[in-house]
C-alpha cells in the first residue's frame, strides 16, 4: 500500500502561483470575489505564502515563498477533533473529506495548525460562462462544509485504472507529476509519490539534508517535505 | 378566582391570575427580541452562514462564546445549589430554586447554540449515528504521548469502546466519500 507524499524545492520555486490557479481549475473551487476575499473567505486549496524576512531594505529584501498544500499528515489534528468522523485517513493516508457527513462545526478548520481547510460559508457560485468549465471528476460542494486539498485524488484513481487496464503496476514516473498543481509548475519544483517505496523521487528527496517540514515540533507528521533555500 | 384560602400568600398569587399593562409590555418587548433573532436566523439558513461575518481564520465566534457562556452559567446555577445544600442552609430554598431553574434552562440554551453556529443543522443526528467520544478517547490517545512513535495496533483503540472507535483510518467509512 502506497503512503503518497510531496516534495516542493523551495530552490526551483518561482512563486508564480500557476499551481494555485491549476488547483482552482482542477478541484471546482469557485471564486469568492472581491469582498469576500477582503473578508479573508477566499479559497485556495494550494496557496503561496509569503513570509517577508526583517532583514535588509527595498533592493536587498528577501522574502521567502512557501506553497501550501494540505500536509495530509500521519497524525492530522483535524481527524482527531472531528465529531461525527467526517474527515478520515484513508488507506494510502491521503486525509480526506466526507462531504455528505460533515455538519459544518468548523472544529477542524480551527484545529489544523496550518489552515488549509476552507469553509462554505455560502453556496458556491460561478459567473456565466465559467460554469460550461467545471471538472466532471470533482463533486460540487455545497453551502455549510469544510473541503480540502485532496492531493487530486481522482486522478490518482484514473492513473490506477488506467495502469491496471494495461496490466502494469503503478510506477514512479506515473505519479510524480499526477496533481494539478505538480503538472502545472513551470519549474518543476514539485514532485508526487510514494514515500514507503525507498527508489522513488519523493523519498531520494525527503532523505536529502535541505528537507524539511513546516510545525515539525507539534508532532503532526506531514508528509509534504520541502526542500530549503540555498542562501546565496 | 378566590384567593381568600390561601390566607397569607393571597398577595403572590394574585399576579398570576390578573397580569398589568406593565407584564404585556414586558412580553411584547421580549416577544420582537424573540422574532428578530428567528428571523435573522432564517435567513442564516437559507444564505450560508457567510452572513454571521465569521471568517477565515476567525472560524468561531459568538455562537461559541454563547455556548461557554450559558454552559459556565449553569456551572454556577449548580453551584450554589450544591452549596447552599451542603451547609444545610434553612433560608436557601428560594435561592435553590432559582439556581435549578437557571441552571436547567441555561444549560439547554448553551446546547442550542452549538446547532446554530453549524453550517448544516440538518445534519444534526449524525453527532448520534456516526459520534465520536474524542474528548475521553484523546486523553487515553497514546498518540499524545508519543507524537513522532508509530502505535502498535493493539494500542490504537480502546478496548471499552471497541476496535477503531477513534482509530483516524475508519474503514467504515463510505467509499464515495467525495474526494
Amino acid at each position: 500500500m502506497p503512503r503518497w507524499g510531496m516534495v516542493i524545492d523551495l530552490d526551483k520555486c518561482t512563486a508564480c502561483q500557476a499551481c494555485t490557479v491549476a488547483c482552482q481549475a482542477e478541484n471546482n473551487i469557485p471564486f469568492a470575489g472581491p469582498d469576500e476575499a477582503a473578508l479573508g473567505r477566499s479559497k485556495h486549496w494550494q496557496d503561496v505564502m509569503a513570509e517577508m524576512r526583517e532583514e535588509g531594505r527595498y533592493p536587498d529584501f528577501y522574502v521567502q515563498f512557501i506553497p501550501r498544500p494540505c500536509m495530509h499528515c500521519e497524525n492530522p489534528p483535524c481527524v482527531t477533533v472531528c465529531p461525527v468522523g467526517a474527515t478520515y485517513v484513508d488507506d494510502e493516508g491521503i486525509v480526506r473529506m466526507n462531504y455528505d457527513r460533515c455538519i459544518g462545526c468548523r472544529y477542524c478548520t480551527t484545529a489544523c495548525p496550518y489552515a488549509i481547510r476552507y469553509f462554505n460559508w455560502y453556496a458556491p457560485q460561478w459567473p456565466e460562462p465559467y460554469e460550461n468549465y467545471l471538472n466532471p471528476n470533482v463533486p460540487l460542494r455545497p453551502k455549510g462544509v469544510v473541503e480540502k486539498c485532496t492531493f487530486c485524488i481522482h486522478r490518482l484513481e484514473e492513473a490506477k485504472q488506467r495502469a491496471a487496464d494495461q496490466g502494469q503496476e503503478l510506477t514512479d514516473a506515473d505519479v510524480v507529476l499526477l496533481p494539478a498543481c505538480n503538472q502545472a509548475c513551470p519549474a518543476s519544483a514539485r514532485y508526487f509519490g510514494d514515500l514507503d517505496d525507498p527508489e522513488s523521487t519523493v523519498s531520494r528527496l525527503a532523505r536529502s539534508p535541505r528537507a524539511f517540514r513546516l510545525l515539525e515540533d507539534l508532532g503532526t507528521e506531514p508528509k509534504v517535505y520541502y526542500l530549503a533555500e540555498e542562501k546565496s | 378566582m378566590d384567593y381568600e384560602g390561601f390566607g397569607k400568600h393571597a398577595a403572590l398569587f394574585k399576579p398570576l391570575e390578573r397580569p398589568g399593562w406593565r407584564f404585556y409590555l414586558v412580553v411584547a418587548v421580549l416577544a420582537l427580541i424573540v422574532v428578530t433573532g428567528v428571523g435573522a436566523y432564517i435567513v442564516q439558513l437559507v444564505c450560508g452562514l457567510g452572513v454571521t461575518g465569521l471568517n477565515r481564520p476567525v472560524f468561531w465566534g459568538f455562537y461559541i462564546i454563547n455556548t461557554i457562556f450559558f454552559i459556565a452559567i449553569s456551572y454556577g446555577g449548580t453551584l450554589t445549589s450544591a452549596i447552599l445544600r451542603l451547609v444545610n442552609a434553612r433560608w436557601r430554598l428560594p435561592i435553590t430554586r432559582a439556581a435549578e431553574v437557571i441552571t436547567v434552562c441555561a444549560l439547554g440554551i448553551g446546547a442550542f447554540n452549538i446547532v446554530l453556529d453549524m453550517g448544516r443543522p440538518d445534519r444534526v443526528l449524525n453527532m448520534i449515528l456516526y459520534g465520536r467520544l474524542q474528548l475521553l478517547v484523546s486523553a487515553a490517545d497514546p498518540r499524545h504521548r508519543h507524537p513522532a512513535g508509530q502505535i502498535p495496533e493493539s494500542q490504537a483503540a480502546l478496548p471499552v469502546f471497541g476496535p477503531g472507535l477513534h482509530g483516524h483510518r475508519s474503514p467504515e467509512a463510505p467509499p464515495r466519500a467525495g474526494y
